[in-house]
């Protein structure tokens, strides 16, 4: 539970990555 | 720094209830939509094999309940809506670029903000005569505005040209407020009133007298003028319901410049306002337009419903953690690339760029 609070300061960060690998794959597969 | 700290360390037992009893319901609500939306409009449920027929693109369901998260998290972390990050991924991302993605937006717009709504009325920060003028004022704009997008922003380089400028605005706003805010220690603890207003119940009131509203919170009173906060909610809401967003990005500085409301207070009004802009768009855009002999501008409903599901939890996410996030770095940095594709978007608008966006 520790490591989890730990990791919410940078969670925007970690979903803003995923954010740019979900939008790479769909311009790779769906252009 | 201790409070803070103690915070970090003490996750409240309540988080896990509070979601599965009061948002899960909202978010299933709304995904089950999505899928009747889906079969009512089409037949059939569109996604990756098979094109949105109104939106003429092919994106998996999945992809769009993860723009509602990541738009609606990233957004609401630095107080914002979804709608001004979900408008242009949907446009050069999705390749939704048809006058269908207006609506369809309006429609996250609307549904994204109820949680954070019941969420600020449980927590106190609600007052309906605080928010009537501005309301009023969104939902002329709301009436006007899918007029604007019929007409002059019908073109799709005109519609690119009007996001980018709007996006610019963002962008600049967002990058402002970090560098406002620098001088803040990121781990340091906000201001008693701000730290209450997020924790404890707490109450805006709000008196009318004449043309003009008395708000208080706590031992700060503001003088605001309904006229004032009428044409500004009228005007924003005219070129929000245009585009497509909540209209907050403007919202916001606005009311922020003109009157020195702090964001805690500013919500009664911001988030009230957003749903009724948002609502009234979607009604004109459907029934309206075409009463006044301009064909009706539909969404792609499942499209609006399935990314409303992710945002209402994103936003959610965001309300829980927002006050353990570096939030002016978060600001730059969102404010940075907000400004570069609105730029990219009005530079393309006169010099065609030689990629797409």
């Amino acid at each position: 539970m520790n490591l989890w609070w730990k990791v919410i300061p940078y969670m925007p960060f970690i979903v803003l990555f995923i954010a740019v690998l979900v939008a790479v794959y769909h311009v790779k597969f769906y252009w | 720094m201790m409070e803070a700290a103690t915070a970090l360390s003490t996750p409240r037992p309540s988080i896990a209830r509070e979601f599965w009893r009061q948002q899960f319901p909202l978010i299933a609500a709304a995904f089950a939509l999505g899928l009747v939306a889906a079969y009512a409009q089409h037949g059939f449920l569109p996604g990756g094999d098979r094109a949105f027929p109104v939106a003429e693109v092919r994106v998996p369901v999945w992809h769009l309940v993860w723009m509602g998260v990541w738009t609606g998290y990233t957004m609401a972390v630095v107080g914002e809506a979804a709608g001004i990050f979900a408008l242009p991924y949907s446009m050069s991302i999705l390749q939704f670029v048809n006058p269908h993605v207006t609506p369809s937006t309006q429609l996250l717009t609307f549904l994204n903000p109820i949680g954070a709504l019941l969420g600020f009325r449980r927590s106190g920060q609600w007052n309906l005569k605080f928010a009537a003028a501005v309301c009023v004022g969104g939902a002329v704009g709301g009436l006007a505005g899918p007029f604007l997008r019929s007409s002059l922003l019908a073109a799709k380089d005109m519609f690119h040209l009007a996001v980018g400028i709007a996006l610019a605005i963002a962008g600049v706003h967002l990058c402002y407020a970090a560098y406002a805010r620098t001088r803040r220690a990121p781990a340091a603890a906000p201001a008693p009133s701000i730290r209450d207003a997020y924790r404890e119940r707490v109450s805006i009131a709000a008196r009318i007298a004449g043309s003009r509203v008395i708000v208080s919170f706590r031992d700060q009173q503001w003088n605001l003028s309904m006229i004032t906060m009428f044409v500004v909610g009228a005007t924003v809401g005219m070129f929000a319901s245009a585009l497509g967003v909540g209209g907050g990005f403007l919202l916001v500085p606005i009311f922020a410049s003109l009157y020195r409301l702090p964001m805690y207070v500013l919500v009664a009004a911001t988030i009230p306002f957003v749903i009724v802009l948002s609502a009234v768009g979607l009604f004109t855009y459907n029934f309206i337009l075409p009463a006044f002999g301009s064909p009706a501008i539909a969404p792609e409903w499942s499209w609006g419903f399935f990314a409303a599901a992710g945002g209402i939890f994103g936003s959610w996410a965001a309300s829980k953690t927002q006050m353990y996030v570096p939030e002016h770095f978060l600001k730059l940095m969102l404010g940075g690339v907000t400004g570069i594709v609105g730029t990219l978007y009005v530079v393309n608008f006169f010099y065609p760029l030689p990629f797409r966006v």
